[in-house]
């Protein structure tokens, strides 16, 4: 009876802790064409690259594509890049507008758009989940940072 | 006050009930909180609007729709007007703008005989419409036009007021007023590099905090601090102005190199002294939220002869700015301190000292909260020392008030202000003081 039991512990552990790995959020990471150059990234640059400056990497002026607005992609990226909230991010775009600055990067419906745009457009860089990585797209590190590294933290929210 | 916050929650209730129609709309079917979509979508509608980065081909409209489980191999980028074998970009033309509404209250606490001690009125201040364009890869234009009732009702240099009545034939003849427009800028730019870029035309002078940021939906108070209106730096001027910015170390650095027909009667047309004005901005922005910038404008003002024959009155002036903002999470934190000298050659006023010195500063404090319609109390202080001391040596006022956002587009401001003219017996207002109550509601569209 106690090989159940034990079982079941074990099971409920795992549970939890997946549980618990999922409500600190998938990692996200940060991915352009597969030897597009680019390997790693400053956490500044990509901030700035999405932010609507002008960005070069590996050769090429970086082409941001940004996640579906509301999406947890989307929310955990700006938070942990941008570091705004969808409030902040919301009336940053529109003060930028008023201004007469560029706008807000383009927002592409899934992962699957933006693994095969930044496969295939030249200069994009954006970001997905990590189980959504394909075979034609490499990771950019950030702040020299692979997202393998138990440091990373631009996750999902 | 009361009146002013019953006619701020009025406009606030019926424009939210707009609001809440879109929103509606726009989430049929998605799954996101509405508060955070709606933020986010404004975010987007932005990038609609603006450039999209250089060498990008052109965007196609965007649904609201919720992420789909796409198959890579099943997406078409062509469909999603990201072939990258397209040579084309994107040079759809944006139409977008913003407009506000306000209803001040104004007692002079003296009569102050040349004008009405009190006052209480509603006013549409702005309603600007900006037209932005890619041309090429590298180069892009922009236009912004305020559409305004002015010249009805201002008043002339004698006192009268302008009365723009018409008859309207397509109306029998009924009476109609019409107004004017102000075009804001109007400009074309080319990427020269990364760094530099070249705009030509007619432009926002880069000078401080809120001359180029003059919307009143980024402006956190009903108005922007006096000495910004008073253009101790052209507002705009017409000619060349040689911009970009560099990163290095996480320090950013903006600056500007600007030549134009300066000030003048007519310097968006004619220069009428045929000299050039110059100018400069440079802005360091430090990794901790700390930016600093300074300012400088050199040129002559002409302007119109009194009548012919006369000289145009002209001066030589000179300007410098200095100012400095500090983000910290929800606390911000901005100061501006502007000075002009003229020196007039011909045609000075009466009661003008020459090479007199014009002098202005403010401090802005505020602190955004994430709850209350994003409610941002702030206050600021500001002080105003001009040349001419025909009217008052010096004022000081202090401003208070509380700027709500409850979505990214919508704005709605209340604000006391509180002005003292210096009792020195100095000027025909000195030693009264002003109570003003303000609120505003403006939008972006």
């Amino acid at each position: 009876m106690k090989t159940p039991i034990a079982s079941i512990a074990i099971a409920l552990l795992i549970a939890a802790l997946g549980g618990s790995a999922h409500a600190d959020g998938k990692k996200l990471v940060v991915v352009v064409a597969k030897g597009s150059g680019l390997t790693s990234i400053s956490r500044t640059d990509l901030k700035r690259c999405f932010t609507g400056e002008s960005v070069s990497g590996g050769g090429k002026t970086l082409v941001p594509f940004n996640a579906s607005t509301g999406t947890p992609d989307r929310i955990g990226f700006d938070k942990a890049v941008l570091g705004m909230s969808p409030d902040e991010v919301g009336r940053f775009w529109v003060d930028r507008k008023i201004r007469g600055q560029s706008g807000a990067p383009r927002s592409l419906p899934s992962a699957a758009h933006i693994a095969k745009v930044a496969a295939k457009f030249p200069g994009a860089i954006g970001y997905l989940p990590a189980d959504q990585l394909t075979s034609d797209i490499q990771a950019v590190a950030v702040d020299g940072v692979a997202y393998t590294d138990a440091r990373y933290d631009i996750v999902t929210q | 006050m009361k009146r002013a916050v019953l006619i701020l929650l009025i406009l606030a209730g019926s424009t939210q009930r707009g609001f809440a129609r879109t929103d509606d709309e726009r989430l049929a079917g998605d799954p996101v909180p509405p508060s955070a979509d709606d933020l986010a979508k404004a975010a987007d509608a932005a990038a609609e609007v603006a450039a999209v980065p250089v060498d990008a081909p052109p965007p196609t409209p965007t649904n609201a729709s919720p992420p789909a489980k796409a198959s890579s191999d099943d997406i078409d980028l062509g469909s999603l007007g990201l072939d990258p074998n397209a040579s084309s970009f994107d040079d759809k033309l944006n139409i977008y703008g913003f407009a506000d509404i306000g209803f001040q209250v104004l007692h002079w606490t003296k009569n102050p005989v040349f004008f009405p001690q009190d006052t209480r009125s509603f006013a549409v201040g702005n309603f600007n419409l900006y037209l932005a364009k890619p041309l090429t890869p590298k180069a892009r234009a922009l236009a912004e036009v305020r559409f305004s009732f002015v010249p009805n009702g201002s008043t002339r240099p004698d006192g009268t007021i302008v009365d723009t009545t018409s008859t309207d034939s397509a109306n029998f003849d009924r009476p109609v007023q019409w107004g004017g427009i102000i075009i804001e800028r109007v400009h074309v730019e080319y990427d020269l590099t990364e760094h530099l870029t070249l705009r030509a035309g007619r432009w926002l002078t880069p000078y401080g905090i809120w001359n180029i940021d003059h919307g009143s939906p980024t402006i956190i108070g009903v108005t922007r601090p006096y000495i910004i209106g008073e253009q101790f730096f052209p507002e705009h001027q017409t000619g060349l102005d040689l911009f970009g910015n560099h990163y290095e170390s996480g320090f950013k650095i903006d600056y500007h190199l600007t030549a134009s027909n300066g000030r003048g009667a007519t310097e968006a047309t004619v220069d009428r002294d045929n000299k050039l004005a110059f100018g400069g901005r440079l802005q360091v922005e430090t990794p901790w939220g700390v930016k600093v910038g300074g300012s400088y404008y050199r040129g002559r003002y002409t302007g119109l002869p009194p009548a012919p024959g006369m000289p145009a009155p002209t001066y030589r002036e000179a300007a410098y700015g200095g100012d400095a903002q500090f983000d910290n999470g929800a606390l911000h934190l901005q100061a501006e301190l502007i000075v002009r000298d003229r020196d007039y050659q011909f045609g000075p006023p009466v009661t003008f000292d020459p090479a007199a010195r014009d002098l202005g500063y403010y401090g802005l404090a505020g602190y955004r909260l994430q709850r209350f319609w994003n409610v941002m109390p702030y206050a600021f202080y500001e002080s105003y020392e001009p040349a001419d001391r025909a009217t008052f040596s010096r004022v000081y006022a202090i401003n208070a008030g509380l700027n709500f956002r409850p979505t990214s587009t919508l704005i709605l401001k209340l604000q006391g202000t509180y002005p003292w003219f210096r009792d020195d017996g100095v000027g025909l207002l000195a030693g009264q003081t002003i109570e003003i109550f303000s609120a505003q509601a403006s939008w972006v569209f």
